[in-house]
């Protein structure tokens, strides 16, 4: 092996071999491995900049050893004995996080729960699924579709990423504005909290009985234990589907349209607003977008009502803009699963990434406005650009890219920081959140305590509570000086 | 400029090129604007190993063996290392050859790669190495040994048939030869029955197809060579195959390899759907319920699915039932590629994942390929698993 590793594992050969014997011993050989090519391969999710240092020959971190949980029971066994070691424990289900979450910052074990991937039951009186935390997302929808519902939640990386790591990094899909986010799709879930033992909660379809414990784990990237089996809402396959397109001459005037939309009470299950950059980047055969901000929007549900709601989004949008048709939505449909970029500009030396955010619609226009101004004003920057995808009757998700060379004397790591910096600055200057739906991870854990402010002393006495000796993901939301090494 | 990557020349204006100065932009220019508008990029390989794994969903040794390093991307960049020398043959393991060549990754991935073809190369360097699993190296001495991938095999009652003119060459395969001969029996009676001199070679070995996977150039090539010979003497107008393996070998792998097969290569759901007449009667005489499995080379690299169904909706009495993962989007039965060879009780659990998905729909599963058949068959308990061409030649009868 002849790597450059960025974070260095504190733990000797031997230390690496007693855990592989003892977890061995635990959960079966077959299911734990400190082979390189296994520990490479769990070495970093999809945080863009460790896929630069990929390119560079290096690696972002190595876990010692990786387990596979066959059950909750494996699961409580391996957490059990990490927690008697004060051994970190980083859960691992697809891997596509793209802020640094499973990256082994400490070494320790990477819980990969890929193996826990079974469907537990369609209940389609009650409209809810139960599965195992490590099932693939598209696996998933697809054992819905095949029984005619569906989840209602496409992220991008639905292809790529597991229904536990939604729950664990507050996911949300491109359909959000009419299904809503993981929050309010997840009914309950499973989870093995570090001593072993097993919490279950679910409240379909409500309850008034305390606050919940199973929603700490939505947003707490294995901070405070591993899931291992979520309940989810489902929806019946939507009946009728209806696309429609829109251009405008400016992002105000496309935000305008789509917070009449909301005010309303409309849900289109999906809309997006590109940029005119973006409109450019997306939309190049369509020469009715030249030099104007695109809008798409699919609504969908019972037919009759789809297709009024589609005329009234219609009404709206044309005392705004111009309607564009279906072409640019079937683009989008066609199109959007294809990330081809993010494999192609860690290669040219190029460093890229996208920045999510929320902020309430009566500062929405000027927080994008000083986002863009914000990234652009960082040495280096090339391209810096943005499109709205997720909407509420309050505001709205940014989501921002950019793009550009490190200049001279500064490393990748420095160049991208200080777009990240920028960028999540104005965020906070301009009264929006750190993120909207990828989460902390290593990336973003600098804000939080600026994000949460007062409520950060209560997230770190719920950490200490659930996980006192800080072996769940440590670092990401209290310092690892307080536990594991 | 317009286009698709015009935004890069806008983004790169004169303004943002002055600012970077000359030197940055000069560099910027040719790593990335003149690479990506020529098409000159950097290796495919390296593309697919900073992918997010977009097609890992559809991955079915992942998916069964739920380990990372076997997702396609992983196994990209595990290859990748490998090439860079950050990894030596011995840490990379069998990684690389947990691959089922079924291509259900190209047929997701947004830069149309197919990580069984990326890996082949690289596979070839572990070979020349000396650095491939066990499984494989049995595979090649097999091949070097009988030219079949199961060794010796004793002569069979059709080898060096040949009726009149034999301008029709049925290229059995081994999997048909070793496991099914009853597709033997159907496919020769069918084919005689539809009017054509019939023949089979004397000496048929393997298409090489299983070698060419596996990274052994030398062992495809001398299998190449030697149907090449005999295929092209043999006087054949047309060759059928029931291994899609075999069709994609004859037909798209040996010409690209210097290898050219005068004779037309055919499916053998290819030559029924060709041949069978829409007055000729076709009916089972008792009625069956049926699902279809699309054997992955025949719909995803053949591009097959039209013609097996066109041949089974001729026939009486059969209800033919379509499964969720079917035509390009079909599932492997776990016995393509070079898993087999090195971890067969993975490659059944493969199977034994699609017999899952087809038993919702019927009791009988109907394929269009022996290595299905076979991989099928052993995966489940109470179905019948028959080839395309068996219940043709029972609906002819
Ligand atoms: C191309 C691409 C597109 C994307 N699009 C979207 C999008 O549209 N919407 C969106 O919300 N996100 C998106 N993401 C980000 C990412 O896919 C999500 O954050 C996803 O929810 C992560 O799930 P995962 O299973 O891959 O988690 P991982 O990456 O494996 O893990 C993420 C975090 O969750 C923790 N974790 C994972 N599983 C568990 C568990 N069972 N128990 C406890 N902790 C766990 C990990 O420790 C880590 O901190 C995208 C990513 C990519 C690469
Ligand atoms: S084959 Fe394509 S989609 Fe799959 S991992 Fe490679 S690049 Fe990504």
């Amino acid at each position: 092996m002849d790597f450059e590793t960025i974070y260095q594992n504190p733990r000797s050969d031997d230390d690496r071999e007693r855990i592989l014997r003892d977890l061995r011993a635990e959960i079966g050989s077959g299911n734990v491995s400190s082979d390189i090519a296994d520990r490479i391969s769990s070495s970093h999710g999809f945080w863009m900049v460790a896929e630069r240092w990929t390119v560079e020959g290096k690696v972002a971190a190595l876990p010692d050893v990786i387990a596979w949980p066959q059950s909750t029971g494996d699961v409580a066994k391996v957490l059990r004995y990490a927690n008697d070691n004060r051994i970190p424990i980083i859960p691992y289900g697809g891997g596509s996080g793209v802020v640094g979450g499973c990256v082994p910052r400490y070494g320790g074990i990477s819980l990969d729960i890929k193996r826990m991937n079974k469907l537990i039951e369609v209940d389609e009186v009650n409209l809810r699924a139960t599965v195992q935390a490590g099932m693939n997302g598209m696996s998933f929808e697809h054992e819905l579709r095949r029984r005619g519902y569906t989840m209602g939640h496409s992220p991008q990386s639905i292809c790529c990423s597991s229904v536990g790591g939604w729950v664990a990094t507050n996911a949300t899909g491109h359909f959000s504005t009419r299904y809503g986010g993981i929050e309010e799709m997840l009914l309950g879930l499973e989870a093995v909290l570090p001593t072993g033992r097993t919490v279950r909660g679910e409240c379909s379809p409500r309850r008034s009985a305390g606050p919940e414990v199973y929603s700490l784990f939505i947003g707490s990237e294995g901070t405070l234990g591993v899931i291992t089996e979520v309940t989810f809402k489902i929806f019946p396959e939507p009946e009728g589907r209806f696309l429609t397109s829109y251009t405008y001459d400016t992002i105000d005037d496309s935000l305008e349209s789509v917070r009449a939309i909301m005010r309303r009470g409309l849900r289109p299950a999906v809309v997006r607003i590109y940029d005119k950059e973006e409109t450019k980047r997306h939309f190049y055969d369509y020469p009715e977008a030249e030099n104007r901000v695109m809008a798409v929007f699919v609504i969908e549900g019972e037919e009759k009502v789809a297709d009024v709601e589609k005329d009234e989004c219609e009404k709206i949008c044309s005392e705004y803009g111009v309607c564009t048709g279906e072409g640019p939505v079937r683009h989008w449909f066609e199109t959007r699963f294809n990330v081809s970029e993010t494999s192609l500009a860690p290669q040219y030396g190029a460093v890229f990434d996208t920045i999510e955010t929320s902020v309430c619609w009566s500062r929405a226009p000027q927080f994008y406005k000083n986002t863009i101004k914000a990234m652009h004003s960082i040495d280096g920057v090339i391209l810096a650009s943005g499109h709205a995808s997720h909407f509420y009757p309050q505001g709205v998700c940014f989501y921002f890219t950019f793009g550009g060379v490190p200049p001279k004397n500064q490393t990748a790591l420095e160049f991208y920081q200080k777009v990240w910096d920028a960028a999540v600055s104005s965020f906070l200057e301009n009264g929006g959140h750190i993120s909207h739906h990828h989460g902390i991870g290593i990336n973003r854990s600098r804000w939080l305590s600026r994000e949460r402010s007062s409520e950060m002393i209560i997230l770190q006495k719920i950490k200490q509570t659930m996980d006192p000796n800080n072996i769940m993901n440590p670092g990401l939301i209290t310092p690892l000086e307080e536990g594991a090494q | 400029m317009s286009g698709k990557y015009s935004w890069v020349l806008d983004a790169l204006d004169i303004k943002v090129l002055g600012e970077l100065g000359m030197r940055k932009s000069a560099w910027l220019i040719k790593n990335f604007i003149s690479q990506k508008i020529q098409g000159k990029e950097e290796s495919e390989l390296l593309k697919c190993a900073l992918c997010p794994n977009m097609c890992e969903f559809a991955c079915p040794v992942l998916e069964v063996e739920g380990r990372q390093t076997v997702s396609p991307a992983r196994k990209s960049r595990l290859a990748s290392f490998y090439l860079r020398k950050n990894l030596n043959a011995s840490e990379i393991g069998d990684n690389l050859y947990h691959c089922l060549n079924c291509d259900a990754c190209k047929h997701q991935c947004p830069l149309d790669l197919s990580v069984s073809d990326l890996l082949i190369p690289v596979r070839e360097m572990l070979r020349d190495e000396d650095a491939v699993p066990e499984g494989i190296k049995a595979v090649e001495a097999k091949l070097e040994s009988s030219g079949t991938i199961y060794g010796e095999m004793s002569r069979g009652k059709y080898d060096g048939m040949k009726d009149g003119t034999g301008k029709i060459l049925y290229f059995r395969g081994c999997v048909t030869r070793n496991k099914c001969p009853e597709i033997i029996d159907a496919v020769v009676d069918l084919l005689k029955s539809l009017g054509g001199d019939v023949q089979i070679l004397p000496d048929e070995v393997c298409c090489g197809e299983p070698a060419r996977n596996s990274g052994l150039r030398g062992a495809f090539k001398d299998a190449a060579g030697r149907n090449a010979k005999m295929l092209n003497d043999s006087g054949a107008e047309v060759i059928v195959c029931s291994c899609p393996g075999c069709v994609y070998a004859l037909r798209e792998a040996y010409p690209k390899h210097g290898f050219k097969i005068k004779p037309a290569v055919m499916h053998i759901t290819e030559y029924l759907d060709m041949s069978i007449g829409d007055d000729m009667k076709l009916g089972l005489a008792d009625e069956m319920d049926a699902v279809y499995h699309d054997p992955c080379i025949l719909a995803r690299k053949l591009g097959i699915t039209r013609e097996p169904r066109s041949v089974l909706s001729r026939l009486n009495n059969l209800r033919l039932h379509e499964p969720y993962f079917g035509r390009e989007e079909t599932y492997c039965c776990g016995h393509g590629g070079t898993l087999k060879f090195i971890d067969g009780g993975l490659a059944e659990a493969v199977a034994k994942r699609r017999v899952q998905h087809l038993s919702d729909y019927a009791k009988v599963i109907i394929t269009s390929c022996p290595s299905c058949k076979s991989a099928l068959k052993k995966a489940s308990d109470n179905l019948e698993v028959l080839d395309i061409a068996e219940v043709i030649h029972q609906a002819r009868k």
